[in-house]
This record gives C-alpha cells, structure tokens and sequence, in this order.
C-alpha cells in the first residue's frame, strides 16, 4: 500500500510508520541499496593497502564504462565530477587503476567493479612474487632470493597486477549479483545519458560506506589500539589470525610429564615426516575468493595423501622404525607472508609446539626427518619437485615418486621433474628454509598456470569442477580400474592420481616396502571434498566428520581468508574435523557415553549412524611471531606484521544527487524568503498602529 | 536532502514563523507561555486523533476518515484554548507586565494561533527533513525533485492559516459570527483533504489553492482584527 | 548578580579574586574579569576604587592575551605537525582521529 506523503498529514503518517511501518516512508523513495562486497584496508610493517571510503560515505555519480575511451572521457573531461565508474573486470587492470587514483577523490570517489568477466581473460591482484618481502631473503635485502619481481614472466605469478598491495583513495565495491548490476545500469541510462547536460541536472549517483578506522601502517595502528589514553577503549585493528590445523597419521605416544614449572622437553626418538600444505587464500573484496586452484588443490591432495595412508600402512610398531610417524599441517595465513609457518617455525625453536594441552612433548627440528610442502598444483601434468640444494633424500623421493607415477600398474602417466635451485616456489617451506638453508625441505609445485590467483574468479569454473553426487561410500580406497564414472581429464581424477603418487611414495619411504596394492586414493573422496569447499558446507563429508545429528553448515562454501581473532575460522573448522574423521581410527569396543574424553571423539560417519574414533587432529595458533614479541621493530620484515583495519559498515546505495544548481536555488529561496519576512515582520510590528487602526488607543505603542 | 536543500526548506517553513516570534512574542514571558500552551494543546489534539485512528481499525487505511477527525479534533481544541484564554484573562491582566495582551484581545488570538501553527508545521516537516538525511534527492523511483520545496511551502501555509483561523475563531466566537466559525473549520478540511491530492503529485494542485486559501484568510482576519482598507492604503503610503 | 549596585569596595573585592584565581592556569576567569568590569573600569565616572579596578581589569585582559596567543601557537603548531611527531603526538592526544595518519 502506498501512503500519500504530505505535509498536513505526515503527522499520521508519522503513526502509522512509528506504529506498525505499513507505510512506504520517504527514504525508501529516494534510496535503494545495492549488495556486494567491499574491498578493505590492511596494514602491514611500513604500508597500509586497500581502500576506505569517506568517514559519512563516499558519492559518485554512476558511469557505465564499457570501453577504455568512457574510462579516458571520465579522466580528461568530467562533466559533473566526482564520478563511480562501474568497470567490468577485463578494464579493472593496473593501469586504469593507478589513473583513477592518481585523478583523486575530487574526480573519482567510488570505483564499482561489476561482474560482467565475459571479455576477462586473466584477474589477479597478486603481487607477481607474491610474499616478495618475506621467505628466503636476498642477503642484505628486504626482497626474496625465490622471485624476480622484475622478471615477470618467470616469476610465479605472471598474471599479477600487484593491486592487493596498493592503497586505493577510493572505496572499491564488487557487485557479482546481477539484479544488483541491472539495478545500477538502468538508474544510468535512465538519468546520466546524455552528458553534456550533466552539470545542471539530477544524475543518478551511488554511495559507499566503508570507513577503515586504522592508518598509516601496523605499528600506528597496534599503537593506538593499546594506547593507555584511548579512552573510547575502540579499536584500531587486529593482527590477523586464524589456526593450523594438524594432525598425525598414529597417535602420538610421547606423554610429558604434567608439572607446569618443569622444563619442556623433546623425545628425541620421535621422528617425523612433515606433510604440508596452505590452508588459506586471499582476495581483495571482503567474503569472496575461494581460491579454488591457488590453494584448495594442495588442501585436496594433502587430505587425501593422509586418508590414504591412514588406510594402507601397517601399525605403528611394525615398522622399520617403530618411532616414525607422519604429521600433517594445514598452514593458515600463508598469504599474508607465512603467518601460520612462521609462527610454527617459532613454536618449534621455543618447544612450544604441540602446547602443553596436548599433554605430548614438544617436537624440535630434530625430531623433523623431512618436509613435503605441497604447494599450488595448477597443472597436475606440470608439476616439480623444488628443492634448495640437490641431496641424497630428495633424489630418492623423487626416484620414489616418479616410479609410481609412471608405473604402468597404475597408469597415472606422470612425470615429476626435480628443480635444483634458488627458485623456489612462495610455499610454507620457505619459513623452514629461512631459518635454516639446509633444512629438508621438499617443495612439490606446478608450473604457475592460474590466471586468476588470489582472485574472486578463482572458483569452481577456473578449476572446471563439476559434482558428481554419487552418495556412495567415500572413505575407502577404490580399485585403481574402477574410476567410479568419473572421466580421466575430470578434476576428481586429476586429485586422486596426484595424491596417490604422493602417498605411494611416502609409504615406501615409511616402510621402506613398495607399495604393491592395486588400491589408490577415492575420487569419491575428492569430490566429496572439492563441493564442500567450493559449493556447499551442507554437504555429506562435513556431515560425516561432525558429530551425529549436529546442526549442518550453510548451504555456502566455507570462508578462507584466514580473518582475525573472533572471524568465522571456518574453514579451519571444517578442516579440523575432516583430517581428525579421516586420519582418526575407529574403537569399536568404545561405546557412545565413554566416547568424550579427547583423544576419543565421535563422529557421525558416512551413514550418520555415529562412530567412536581415536583422533589425533588439533589445533595450534596462527598468531604471526610479531605480536608477541615485546617491542618487536615493525618494519624489520623478520616476522609478517599484517593487520586488517576495524570498520563498523559496508553498505552501497544509489539515489539522485541533485545538481548544484538546484541546491543553491532551493538555499537561496529560504535566505530571500527568510530575509524578506524578517523585514516584512519588522516593518508591520512597528507600524501596526497605522494598520489596525480601530483599535483602543491604550493598545498602541 | 543535501545541507543546502536542508536550510533552503528549513528557512522557507519556519523563517517567516522564526520572524514573528522574535518581534511580536519573543519579548513578552506571558506570550511565550501561552504560546507553548497551545502548542501544548495542539499535540493534545493529535494524541486524540492518533488514538481515534488507532482503535478504529478498519478505516486505518482510509487516510481521508482520520483527517477529517483531526481537523475536528484541533477545532475542539482551538475552543478549549479560547474558553481558557477567556477565562484566566483578569489573573493574566493581573501577571502581566505588558498589558496589551489583555487589552487586545486579537493578540490572545494571534499568540495561540502562532502556538498552533508553529507545532503542525513542526510536525508536518521535521519527519520529512529528518527521513531525507543522507546526499540523495527524491527521484529514483518517481517523484519531482521540488517535493521537498513543496513540503516546506506546505508547512509554511498551515503555520500562517493557523494563525489566522485563530483570529478569526476566536474574535467569531466573541461576537457570536457564526459564519466565519463555519469558515474556518470548512476551510481547514477543505484545505487538509486538498493535501490527499499529493499522493498523485499534483503539486500545483495543491499549493495554489492552498495559497488562495491562506491569502483569502489572511485577509479576512485581518479584518476582524481591525484593518481596513484605508488603514492598508494608509501603511503602503507611509503615512 | 547585578554588579551595578554593589559597593564600591566589594566591587574591587570581586575583581581582585577574579583576578587572583586567574592565576590557577585560568584564563577564562580572566577573560570573565575583563568583560564584566571593563564598564566599572573605563566607563563609569571616577571613584576611589576604580584605578585599582582598572588595573586588574588591564592585567587580566593582558593575561588573557597572552594566553590566547600561547594556546593559537600551540594548536597551529601541534595540528600541523601531529602526523609528523607520530608516537610522541599520539601520547599526547586524548582523540587519535580515526582513518588518517
């Protein structure tokens, strides 16, 4: 219904929207608000990055840029200035980019990219090294020994443009939905065509609200936000800061003794095989990015490599080695200069890893036999073993891994090649190696093939993923014959070759045996977990490794950008309970009621009936070093410094910005109708006499 | 509504009231109270009316059945005012240090109008001023960009045709005219049912007549407080 | 109160403590002292307190001065340097502005 909107009677209308809000209010006239995502702004040691708007918001006036020439017409002759181009992604490049910011707020105030990809052939924000400033340094240098930054096409990420790491004077708002586009380019073409009239006429205009409350750089903010005067007791920014997950393939059983005031120590005997790999990605708008090929691969392959020897190897003390086991760690922060490995580097030089909660001894170096990073695998026909310095251990693994990968039992037809050198992918290892070069460290990573790396298109099509819902058994290993109806070339296939190579090839290296099944890792599994992650947390996997009947996970791929403290931690979360489903072993003695005291979980299993299972999955902080130093130098560049500024909204709205012209008429008309009565009253007060004349004669005065 | 649109309304509705009160009610403490009083009286009247509306559920929709019961309900309240007024005039010839509020009674009169006046129109376009904060103008989905010029031009009629409808009330009920009782009540439907017309956006059907109305009124009350035209042609020509 | 019709005496009463707390890093006391017996000082016709009271009158509008010069300097000088000084400002800041340097 419709209410009338008057002056006699908006004292009712008052009512009604005070009372029941039936009525249509004015606002919701002039004002319709668009969803998207916003960019935002982090800081690190010496930088801030990103964008913020005005404090009360940021307007422009909507312009639809469709070719490189609206962009110039917008640069060189504004009409009615400041401007929002809405750019699809193709134009949203580095150039264009820097020329808006170099125009300023007076020209351009909003930059709108709206999804429109199909003239898009690369989009991604990332540095072309990315992590340039941290891993393995150059000696006496900020920048890293493993990239050339000026040497793009042989770095390793040839596509990169670098903008996560500019600081934009405008607010960037990402707009996918497109009702939302179609909302914002009919407004254009209804009120800003024709531009010649642009500056004495209503346009139709957009504001954003995305005030970053944090500047300058890390150590400004940190400082104010800790800062004994600050009485409002706000907030500048957080560190970000997220979780490992981790987790072994045997219970661990290594007790420590639980007096708080002794000394930690490590059980030398204890030695371990590092599987690694990133659990994080980042992109430039706030709750999208999936980074399905920059890092969800690794996530993939890793799970599966440790489901697969969950479920291959013999016990514990039947092997060559009754002390050897495997551990598994999901890095999170990776992207933002090696948080969640540096941090564990850390731990490990301070035996804080795993923390006495655990109630295990702490693990050093020396407990560490050897490191497999597995990195981004964008082309799993094009994938290398990295290493610093060639070794006797990398060669055998390599020997190990390719034996399997081209074995003719299998049929994989893979061939790893080895790369000796400096080069080094930006992986988790480079934490290792920065502490010390000759570190074992194994750096399994395709050749860079992601156009959209660390990128909102980074999602399902990019890695060509397609669900096949088969609902059958994804915890057991399949038959290498038997490809469950998937095609060769499909993505689930791709993840079950890689992985199996790579978990053969540490079977032989744990029990110095050939692996000679015919069983190899699940496709089943690989789809199960690629749709989890990319499409849906509803989904039977993460059901499975919750407990029975738990409430399920919404219907939205989980989060990986790894946040700040008190963020959802999402994925996390789901990888928390996945790698403790699958790497955990069943009790069958081990009824429901005696199943609560950790290491014993349960689970609610494949079929949801519940399982108990001894896990041995946990967490460990991914808080960067750096904020827990005291009077750590920010711009040192030992540790990540990266924070993420506080905002209290994102929010974007288009209405009409009346003209300049139309402002001053209506503000002159009340200055002359307000000057004019001031005058009129005046003169008739003081000449009332005269005009009402009839009046008693005491009255005038 | 940007700033400048913000104080361009503000001073069309409320700078000609704003004038009157500094120079004709400002300098008395009797006239400010009585001033407040009405206005007192007026959000009195929209208590009732609200609650009229409120329980009669079935005409909530029907916007023309509650302005008609309001504008009855100020009327009634307009003669609660001047039955008060009436009656505390010795205690206020008493208090008063200025006496002409006693000895003129169109001042009485012209002092609660005002109060009236300056309360509806408050209410009339402080909801739109503050429902339009924010860099928009009206527009997106229909609407002129003159509707808030025209609300304040709105307001600004009611606060004047209160004013005079007092004058005119009041000194009618003096004299026992019951035409310019009828007047003014006919009027002030006639004028507020004008206002429906709104919703279509028919804004010079509106405001035209509107200001046929208050000049027709202005005038006559000018009259009844005892102007003439020789007294008018007397104060154009300064003499 | 109606300054007006006091004595004479308690007038310079007045203006000498007006003048006197001042001095407790008051300068509005001051600037209070000077407006409300600049009139009582220079205007009214002579009487034996008034060259006293006009010259406090002339002492708290010079410490008043002084004081409006000294705070000008000081927030010219510490607005456009803030950012520069960094720690050093932000310690002596009770609101750190929120988005800028």
């Amino acid at each position: 219904m419709e209410k009338p909107i008057n002056s006699a009677t908006i004292w009712l209308i008052l009512l009604n929207c005070a009372l029941f809000v039936q009525g249509e209010r004015t606002k919701d006239k002039m004002y319709q608000p668009i969803l998207g995502a916003s960019c935002f702004r982090r800081l690190n040691g010496t930088h801030q990055t990103g964008c913020s708007s005005a404090f009360s918001g940021s307007v422009g006036v909507l312009h639809l840029v469709n070719t490189k020439a609206d962009l110039d017409f917008l640069l060189d002759t504004p009409p009615a200035p400041p401007y929002a181009p809405m750019i699809p992604p193709h134009l949203f490049t580095r150039d264009n980019l820097l020329r808006l910011k170099q125009a300023g707020p007076a020209n351009i105030s909003v930059v709108l990219l709206i999804n429109k990809p199909e003239q898009m052939t690369t989009f991604s924000h990332e540095l072309n090294c990315p992590n340039q400033y941290s891993g393995l340094l150059r000696p006496n240098s900020i920048e890293t020994v493993t990239c050339d930054a000026r040497n793009p096409t042989n770095s390793w990420n040839p596509w990169g443009t670098g903008l996560l790491h500019e600081d934009f004077p405008f607010p960037i708002y990402y707009i996918a939905d497109q009702e939302e586009i179609e909302k914002l380019e009919t407004c254009f073409k209804d009120f800003n065509l024709n531009y010649t009239t642009h500056a004495v006429r209503r346009l139709c205009a957009v504001e954003v609200k995305s005030f970053m409350s944090a500047a300058v750089n890390t150590e400004v903010c940190m400082r104010r936000t800790n800062f004994i005067n600050n009485l409002s007791g706000s907030k500048y920014c957080d560190p970000l800061e997220g979780r490992n997950v981790f987790a072994t393939v045997y219970p661990r059983n290594s007790p420590e003794n639980l007096d708080v005031k002794k000394k930690r120590n490590a059980n030398p005997n204890e030695k371990f095989i590092l599987v690694t790999c990133r659990l994080d990605t980042a992109s430039m708008f706030d709750g999208v990015g999936l980074g399905a090929m920059d890092s969800l691969m690794g996530l993939a392959i890793l799970t599966q490599v440790a489901h697969f020897l969950r479920q291959t190897l013999p016990p514990q003390d039947s092997l060559p080695n009754p002390y050897r086991n495997v551990l598994f760690v999901t890095f999170n922060g990776e992207s933002y200069d090696y948080i969640g490995s540096q941090r564990f580097v850390y731990d490990l030089e301070n035996k804080a890893f795993p923390t006495r909660s655990t109630q295990t001894t702490p693990i050093t170096f020396d407990n560490i036999e050897f490191m497999l990073d597995i990195g981004t695998i964008d082309d799993i026909a094009n994938v290398k073993l990295h290493t610093l310095k060639s070794t006797v251990l990398a060669n055998k693994l390599l020997q190990q891994i390719n034996s399997y990968a081209k074995s003719p039992q299998f049929g994989f037809g893979l061939n790893i090649q080895s790369d000796v050198s400096h080069h080094l992918p930006p992986t988790s290892a480079q934490s290792f190696l920065r502490r010390d070069e000759s570190f074992p460290a194994l750096i399994l990573n395709g050749v860079p093939a992601n156009k959209f790396y660390h990128s909102i298109y980074d999602d399902v099509d990019n890695v060509a993923f397609r669900y096949a819902n088969t609902s059958q058994d994804f915890t057991t290993l399949v038959d290498v014959s038997d490809a469950k109806g998937f095609q060769a070339d499909s993505l689930q296939m791709k993840v079950r070759n890689i992985s199996s190579i790579v978990a053969m090839a540490l079977y032989e290296s744990l029990t110095s045996k050939t692996y000679t099944g015919s069983k190899v890792a699940s496709p089943l599994l690989a789809d199960e977990f690629l749709y989890c992650f990319l499409q849906s947390s509803d989904c039977p996997l993460f059901k499975a490794s919750s407990y029975p009947d738990s409430p399920s996970g919404l219907p939205l791929p989980p989060m990986r950008y790894i946040s700040v403290l008190g963020g959802s931690q999402e994925s996390s979360g789901w990888t928390y309970r996945v790698l403790g489903y699958l790497l955990s072993q069943p009790q069958v003695n081990v009824t429901k009621e005696n199943c609560t005291i950790l290491p014993l979980q349960y689970f609610a299993g494949f079929n949801g009936s519940g399982e108990c299972r001894l896990s041995t999955q946990n967490y460990s902080s991914a808080l960067s070093p750096a904020f827990l130093i005291d009077n750590y130098d920010w711009s040192s560049g030992n540790y990540s410094t990266w924070t993420e500024s506080t905002w209290t909204q994102f929010s974007a709205r288009i209405f009409l910005r009346p003209s300049n012209v139309h402002q001053v008429t209506t503000l002159t008309i009340g200055i002359v109708v307000l000057i004019v009565s001031i005058c009129l009253v005046y003169i008739i007060n003081s000449r009332s006499e005269v005009l009402f004349e009839d009046l008693p004669a005491s009255n005038a005065a | 509504m940007t700033l400048p649109e913000f104080f361009g309304c503000t001073f069309i509705a409320f700078g000609p009231p704003f004038a009157l009160f500094i120079f004709t009610i400002g300098h008395d403490p009797v006239r400010i109270i009585i001033l407040i009083a009405a206005a007192f009286f007026w959000l009195l009247s929209l208590l009732l009316s609200s609650l009229l509306w409120f329980a009669v559920i079935p005409l909530r929709d029907v916007l023309a059945f509650g302005v008609i019961f309001s504008v009855i309900f100020q009327e009634c309240f307009r003669y609660i005012i001047y039955r008060i007024l009436r009656s505390t005039e010795q205690g206020l010839h008493a208090v008063a240090e200025d006496t002409r509020v006693t000895d003129n009674k169109h001042i009485l009169a012209y002092v609660s109008g005002l109060g009236f006046g300056i309360i509806s129109g408050m209410f009339a376009l402080v909801n739109v001023l503050a429902d339009m904060s924010g860099p928009g103008t009206m527009g997106l989905k229909g609407g002129s960009e003159f509707f808030f010029i025209t609300s304040a031009a709105q307001a600004l009629s009611i606060i004047l045709l209160h004013t005079f409808w007092s004058v005119i009330f009041f000194n009618a009920f003096d004299t026992n005219n019951y035409l310019h009782i009828g007047y003014v009540v006919g009027s002030h439907l006639f004028v507020s049912l004008l206002t429906l017309l709104n919703a279509e956006a028919l804004y010079i059907a509106t405001l035209l007549p509107n200001y046929i109305v208050t000049v027709l009124t202005g005038v006559l009350a000018f009259k009844v407080a005892g102007g003439t035209s020789r007294s008018f042609r007397k104060f154009i020509t300064c003499q | 109160m109606d300054i007006s019709k006091a004595p004479n005496p308690r007038k310079l009463e007045l203006c000498r403590t007006y003048f006197r707390t001042g001095f407790a890093f008051l300068p509005f006391i001051w600037a209070i002292n000077v407006c409300w017996f600049f009139e009582e000082a220079f205007r009214k016709p002579a009487y034996p307190e008034q060259s006293q009271i006009k010259r406090y009158v002339i002492y708290s509008a010079l410490g008043t001065l002084l004081w409006l010069i000294a705070l000008i300097g000081w927030i010219i000088i510490f607005q456009t340097n803030r950012a520069a000084w960094g720690a050093t400002a932000d310690y002596i800041s009770f609101i750190i502005p929120m988005g800028s340097a």
